[in-house]
């Protein structure tokens, strides 16, 4: 017994090792980010060097990040709104009704969901200019909320699927109508869901690098799009960028932290709790 | 928002159409689109470098996460610490992880790359010569490597997920029997996990295919395009050379070989929930 409590102590210390290897380079990033140029760029990397928050200043405000930060809110809010409402929806229909085409409804939202972005990017773009929509904020969050719809669905159904119809039966022997019981009894015992879904809808906006390459371009440029354009050859400002870099993951992982207990399920479309 | 541009990608993949060029108008060109990029060597190369890209990151990441996942599933206290910790990077924003890495990767001011030049890995007579992003094979290799930190957390996750869920008998069976701790994943843990495993496999197959903003990030699909990825490719046709009806052609063999990916995973997935 007191081999086997041994190894697993070892087998803790060695979790938390390769833990820490893996977050290596994010404390990298985090030590570059309290840099100034000179320090940056130094190598052999200088370890001693006096922390300044000057890249976060210069990148926020003198380079007008917090405006980026601000479209990419929007957007992301905007579209888990809506991907949440019609997700929902779709996704009690779909599970307690059976009626013919219901797995293709399903196929056709996972595919939606794995589709390249550039295979649709291209007509979508071309469309949005037709509509003078280009470079709307209602553009982009329709086109988010198209593919978090997709995996919102996916998700809602494995929660909805747990409550028990029978609870739902008695409601409605008891009077109440479909539609009362779905908001006063179904959309209750979901709740955990609705926030794992939301956090899930937010993040992938959030991150959405292709589709806002292509339809945010100066009013409602996104932080992904921002960050990206700031990959400039020589003499770059490695400083600024680490600040950027973190500041655009802090909500994400804070995210994910607050839904860790349904994590897997939304990596994996529900199929693995 | 997604039948309306298949059914206009499928029509117009057969005219000869360029946005940035309205004059010219659109000719029907028959299969000539397809023609034209069956022929054409970078749409190839395109393919063999995503599936290249594709095939060594996913099964480096099952071996590592699975590895982790088992890690994981025997630590004694502050697993829910541990998980939200490694997590990180598959939560991150995917190009600020390119940029990261590339970062650490600049042969001028980049950390990994001056310590990789340290140990003679890199440097006129290490294994590879030249910058690391710049040279072809390194610079797949970053990017394979990059992709790897950033997944096979994701892939420990819910390989540990279907860990967790397995009875104990099993194991204890196995124990019993006197079988080693290999001979125990092998024929028990392992064939246990299949699902899970699948599950996992698939998702990140079909996310690794469209591989986009990470090479967006490091490489732009650099060197002399040894490092373009289909949907980078796309990308190009479509919004810098504007060759729409090329595009669209390309589109049409993309999204029929992600269909085929994606029924994979819908019959796991329906599969496993008929259990």
């Amino acid at each position: 017994m007191n081999r086997r409590r041994r190894a697993g102590r070892v087998t803790t210390v060695a979790a938390f090792v390769a833990v820490g290897i893996f977050l290596v380079p994010v404390a990298w990033t985090l030590e570059t980010s309290l840099k100034t140029k000179v320090d940056a760029w130094t190598l052999p990397p200088n370890w001693l060097f006096k922390p300044t928050l000057d890249n976060y200043r210069a990148v926020l405000i003198d380079q007008g990040f917090l405006g980026y930060l601000k479209n990419s809110a929007i957007v992301a809010v905007g579209s888990t709104v809506v991907a949440l409402t019609l997700g929902t929806l779709a996704a009690y229909g779909l599970e307690r009704f059976r009626f013919r085409g219901r797995q293709g409804v399903f196929f056709a939202f996972l595919l939606a969901y794995m589709l390249p972005e550039m295979a649709i990017a291209l007509p979508i773009y071309l469309a949005a200019v037709k509509l003078h929509l280009l470079d709307t904020y209602a553009m982009l969050i329709a086109m988010h909320a198209t593919f978090a719809t997709a995996f919102a669905t996916w998700m809602m159904r494995a929660f909805i699927k747990e409550v028990p119809r029978e609870l739902e039966e008695s409601a409605m022997t008891d009077g109440a109508g479909r539609l009362e019981t779905f908001l006063r009894i179904t959309l209750r015992l979901v709740g955990p869901g609705l926030a794992a879904t939301s956090v899930f809808c937010l993040i992938f906006s959030w991150n959405d690098f292709p589709y806002a390459l292509v339809l945010s371009t100066i009013r409602t440029e996104t932080l992904p799009v921002a960050v990206g354009s700031l990959k400039t050859p020589a003499g770059t400002a490695w400083g600024g960028i680490m600040a950027v870099t973190l500041v655009a993951i802090v909500p994400t992982v804070a995210f994910a932290f607050a839904v860790q207990r349904w994590l897997v399920r939304g990596l994996t479309f529900g199929a693995v709790k | 928002m997604m039948g309306f541009p298949l059914v206009y990608v499928v029509q117009h993949s057969f005219f000869r159409e360029n946005f940035a060029d309205p004059s010219a108008g659109s000719s029907f060109n028959g299969v000539g689109n397809y023609v034209r990029l069956i022929q054409d060597p970078e749409f190839w190369l395109s393919i063999r470098t995503t599936v290249l890209i594709v095939v060594i990151a996913v099964s480096l990441e099952l071996l590592l996460g699975l590895g982790m996942a088992l890690l994981l599933d025997r630590v004694l206290a502050g697993r829910r610490v541990a998980i939200a910790l490694v997590l990180i990077p598959s939560m991150m924003m995917p190009i600020a992880v390119g940029l990261m890495w590339r970062y650490m990767l600049d042969d001028q001011y980049g950390m990994v790359a001056y310590y990789l030049g340290k140990a003679g890995l890199t440097g006129p007579n290490g294994l590879f010569s030249g910058s690391i992003l710049g040279t072809a094979s390194s610079a797949r290799l970053a990017i394979v490597l990059t992709d790897v930190w950033e997944w096979t957390p994701f892939m420990a996750l819910v390989l540990l997920a279907g860990l967790l869920s397995l009875p104990s008998e099993p194991h204890e069976a196995a124990a019993v029997d006197g079988a080693s701790t290999w001979q125990e994943l092998r024929l028990v843990t392992i064939p246990m996990l299949r699902s899970a495993i699948t599950v996992a496999l698939l998702i990140r197959i079909a996310d690794a295919m469209r591989l986009l903003d990470i090479v967006f990030a490091m490489t732009n699909g650099g060197p002399a395009n040894a490092t373009q990825t289909v949907q980078l490719f796309s990308y190009r046709v479509g919004f810098e050379q504007f060759a729409t009806g090329r595009a669209f052609a390309q589109v049409v063999l993309v999204v029929s070989a992600t269909i085929g990916v994606c029924a994979l995973i819908f019959r796991q997935v329906a599969r496993d929930e008929d259990r």
